[in-house]
């Protein structure tokens, strides 16, 4: 192969124009955030229609092998969750008094609700996932048009899903839980230890998170219900994080971890809503 | 004097019939890459099926053509994965001149050639991925990161990489049998 005359032709200056352009543009989309830049919102707007196309073929396909696949661990989980209903349902007849009590008492403090504090935007639509990402990256279709800020948290019924971590106009970037770029102040609601929320990529290809930072000397134990503190002020306390599947102490032996199984299924996102405003934002209380 | 002016002009006849069905194929080629762009956006994990595609376009088209394919397959597997804007289209576009290097002086274009590029290819671009993102910082769990979601990734690419290659020979090979034959039909007249 005369790679000489390969080198000397127009058509290796060609392919270092080439690269040189994409070398400046991949240093403009670094500097400016992967989603942020003129170049990619382009081609994402573009691509949108495609996008939702083949999202909505892959969950179609999805949902129907798993119906092959799944279903000795769809049987066995809904075993487990009648088992959970029954105990529920006992613990239920204790806590119909006590909410009566409870609503007694407010009435006469007048406490407000708790989620009277909320400033939440529209339901958003969870739009492109992220391909080959384990932690579950995605992006929403609203931006800063509709008031959303970057570090406000996404929530859904079921609890805490993550922050929004880059922002244009009309989309957003949301980073899961399960990334390690993303620490929430967490605490266990029934032993009251508390760690942190910061992801692992040795168990987010499972769709689980890490708590750390737990005291050796805790309390937690499996299926326990994890919770945002609060303490930092970027995310409410109370919100529902996941519960503990797993408790183990650090290589360091300095401090303990729990692997937490979240309680939103970021696999079947549909509709997200962002929490724009609430009440101790940005206000630290390490109290 | 007429002669010479008659072949000419059937010359040059057959020369855009051939620079149409050129066009023609390239057009398929795109429609090509932008197929297989769809599958690689469902989230989870997806196959690359970007690379198969702009491979086999660069054995079987022209220098800058396979340029331009290395950059489009490079930009959607960037936007597919979430990869900064550029980073996976440099190295497509390198390896997709390498190909068409390879294929215009070395090799003659042919299934086992293009699986093994692909492979190549695919499993350049996951390692350097792999290298970047969780080796560079000594990730914990980097290695669930490989044997769950890029190596899964990999091995999907080279199971959709057959069904690339048949979506495309056969146009590619209508079309040029199409131009062989009609050459033929005119230097036959």
């Amino acid at each position: 192969m005369d790679l000489h005359a390969f080198f000397k032709s127009a058509k290796f200056r060609v392919l270092l124009c080439i690269l040189a352009l994409l070398c400046g543009v991949m240093l403009y989309s670094v500097k400016t955030g992967t989603h942020t830049d003129l170049f990619t919102r382009m081609l994402r707007t573009a691509s949108e229609p495609i996008q939702k196309f083949s999202a909505s073929v892959t969950d179609e396909t999805n949902k129907h092998l798993d119906t092959y696949f799944k279903s000795k661990a769809y049987r066995d989980e809904n075993a487990a969750l009648r088992e959970e209903i029954e105990r529920l349902n006992e613990e239920l007849i204790g806590y119909d008094d006590a909410l009566a009590e409870l609503r007694a008492l407010r009435d006469q403090l007048a406490i407000k609700e708790k989620s009277d504090g909320f400033v939440m935007s529209e339901p958003c639509r969870a739009l492109m996932p992220v391909s080959n990402d384990p932690t579950g990256t995605f992006y929403i279709d609203q931006g800063s048009a509709d008031g959303i800020t970057v570090g406000a948290p996404v929530i859904c019924s079921h609890g805490l899903i993550g922050v929004i971590s880059e922002l244009s106009e009309h989309s957003a970037k949301v980073t899961t839980l399960l990334s390690a770029e993303l620490s929430v102040g967490a605490v266990d609601l029934q032993s009251g230890d508390s760690g942190i929320i910061e992801g692992s990529l040795k168990y987010s290809a499972d769709g689980r998170t890490k708590m750390i930072y737990i005291s050796t000397e805790n309390t937690v134990k499996e299926n326990d219900l994890i919770i945002t503190s609060g303490t930092t002020g970027l995310f409410p306390r109370g919100l529902q994080i996941g519960t503990i599947e797993q408790v183990g102490i650090e290589e360091t032996g300095l401090t303990a971890y729990a692997v937490i199984r979240p309680a939103v299924d970021l696999e079947a996102l549909e509709s997200v809503t962002v929490l724009l405003d609430f009440k101790g934002k940005g206000v630290a209380n390490h109290g | 004097m007429a002669k010479r002016s008659k072949r000419h002009s059937s010359h040059t006849r057959s020369e855009i019939k051939e620079s149409r069905k050129r066009l023609l194929r390239r057009i398929l080629s795109i429609l090509l890459l932008i197929l297989c762009y769809v599958p690689m956006l469902g989230g989870g994990i997806q196959p690359l099926l970007s690379i198969p595609a702009a491979i086999i376009i660069s054995m079987y088209d022209g220098a800058y053509f396979c340029m331009l394919t290395g950059v489009i397959a490079g930009l959607e597997i960037d936007l597919a994965c979430d990869d900064p804007l550029g980073a996976n289209a440099m190295l497509t576009v390198c390896f997709c001149t390498f190909v068409w290097l390879l294929c215009s002086r070395v090799i003659r274009p042919n299934i086992v050639y293009f699986l093994l590029l692909t492979a190549c290819c695919a499993m350049l671009r996951n390692g350097i991925h792999y290298l970047v993102t969780a080796v560079l910082f000594q990730a914990e769990g980097r290695e669930v990161f490989w044997q769950q979601i890029l190596f899964p990734s990999f091995v999907r690419t080279m199971i959709g990489a057959l069904p690339v290659y048949l979506l495309y020979l056969p146009c590619i090979r209508l079309l040029t049998k199409r131009v062989k034959s009609m050459d033929a039909a005119v230097m036959r007249s």
